[in-house]
């Protein structure tokens, strides 16, 4: 190995070792393995919103889903319940939805952008939705039109880590 | 300074009905004042008073703070605004030390004294203004300006009004009063001082009954105005980008699916209808 063959070793060797040190917060934080720099676990938030057109307005606390409930024709959205869980991979959660239904999501795999989860939608007789879905880092998708008194349920549910 | 109420005469005779009637007493709801709660933080917006069209002697000085500071403890600002003596009448009346024989006590002294019963009588008035302004229907002027007021992040082409509506309905019933009785400091009887229902009593019971009145369910223990409620930890939020993929969707034999992503960026809805009879499952 020449000189100039040496010197470029060393750099890199050096700049490895510097980047190595630098990581070393990052793969030591809690939310990440040990092993790995995914991060093990997500906060699965579930909404259960009920529209009707016996009520009008939207629930200020719904202010962020507003502009997706305009293609909806009910004149009234409110929120009946937020419900959260932290799930990791293989874990699952249980969501109790309003007219004796139930929603039970697993969470199947993660990385560092995307989450895929298992979802099962259960009335007092059984199952009635079998989906898996796949959502982007901090996304959120809608299961929307269970019956509910005069109207439907919508359930936004979304996936942060 | 005279003793509050005057000292009864056990000689004197027991106060007709008519003699209460004459004097208008109208009781604002004692029984409101005793329920207590805590940690109020309310965002009290002028528009409110405005529209309702109250009397603003003595309310200037209270709500331009509250203007200024969206969380703000009621009852602190309302009794920032009374001096010492509408505050323990005030107190007096919400404790109950109004009733029975102080009552009948006060009724006697009202009797005697005019400037008492003028007093007592326009107290009337106010209330009965306040109890049919907050009876009538509101209209969505109204609302709006309350709306406007606690900033509720809504889209323009929403009924704002509507959407405030229904979110106030969804409260708890609360008695606002309370909140700012607990700040009184309880009084001696037998050290109270007599004196009249001053405007700014009178402006300032009218705000509270007028909150309490058109907020029913404003706040329960330990929550805050409208925007956020004691079951909801933090807001929900929607990213810019939610792009689901539904890998695979099976359903029962009486309920239909559909996967829809109604604009570019926003959350893909999964539409079910179940709205066939009953009886299939996966």
């Amino acid at each position: 190995m020449n000189g100039r063959s040496a010197r470029g070793f060393l750099v890199s060797l050096a700049l490895a070792s510097v980047a190595c040190v630098a990581a070393t917060p990052l793969l030591s934080h809690p939310a990440f393995a040990a092993d790995d720099k995914v991060p093990s676990k997500v906060q699965l938030t579930v909404l259960v919103v009920s529209a009707t057109d016996s009520e009008s307005g939207v629930d200020p606390r719904l202010a962020a889903l507003a502009s997706s409930f305009r293609y909806f024709k009910y004149s009234g959205y409110r929120l009946l319940s937020q419900q959260a869980s932290e799930l990791a991979v293989n874990g699952s959660g249980t969501f109790a939805v309003d007219g004796g239904r139930k929603l039970k999501v697993t969470l199947l795999s993660m990385d560092d952008a995307r989450a895929k989860l298992h979802v099962e939608m259960s009335n007092d007789q059984g199952k009635v939705l079998d989906t898996t879905v796949n959502i982007n880092r901090d996304g959120t998708f809608i299961i929307s039109g269970p019956k509910y008194k005069d109207g439907i349920l919508m359930l936004p549910l979304r996936v942060s880590y | 300074m005279r003793p509050y109420p005057p000292a009864a005469d056990p000689h004197e005779p027991p106060l007709t009905e008519a003699e209460v009637a004459s004097l208008s007493l109208v009781d604002p709801g004692a029984d409101a004042f005793r329920a207590a709660f805590a940690d109020l933080q309310v965002d009290v917006v002028d528009g409110v008073l405005d529209a309702l069209n109250l009397p603003d002697v003595g309310l200037a000085s209270v709500f331009a703070g509250l203007a200024e500071d969206a969380s703000v403890d009621l009852a602190d600002a309302v009794l920032a605004g009374l001096d010492d003596a509408d505050a323990m009448l005030l107190s007096a009346f919400g404790d109950g030390e109004l009733q029975g024989d102080q009552r009948a006590r006060l009724t006697r002294h009202a009797l005697r004294d005019r400037v008492a019963q003028a007093s007592l009588r326009e107290t009337a008035r106010t209330a009965a203004q306040v109890r049919e302004a907050t009876a009538a229907p509101v209209d969505l002027d109204l609302w709006n300006a309350v709306a406007i007021g606690i900033s509720a992040e809504l889209e323009p082409e929403l009924d704002v009004g509507d959407a405030l509506r229904t979110a106030l309905r969804a409260l708890p019933p609360v008695d606002l009063s309370a909140s700012i009785m607990a700040k009184v400091s309880p009084l001696n009887r037998r050290t109270t001082r007599w004196v009249s229902y001053g405007a700014p009593f009178m402006a300032l019971a009218a705000a509270a009954i007028v909150l309490l009145a058109i907020v029913p369910g404003l706040v329960g223990k330990n929550s805050v105005l409208v925007a956020s409620l004691t079951d909801v930890a933090v807001p929900f939020q929607i990213a810019s980008v939610n792009d689901a993929q539904v890998e695979d969707l099976e359903t029962s034999t009486d309920v239909t699916a559909q996967v829809v992503q109604f604009e570019d960026g926003g959350p893909t809805f999964i539409l079910v209808d179940d709205s066939a009879p009953s009886g299939g499952t996966l």
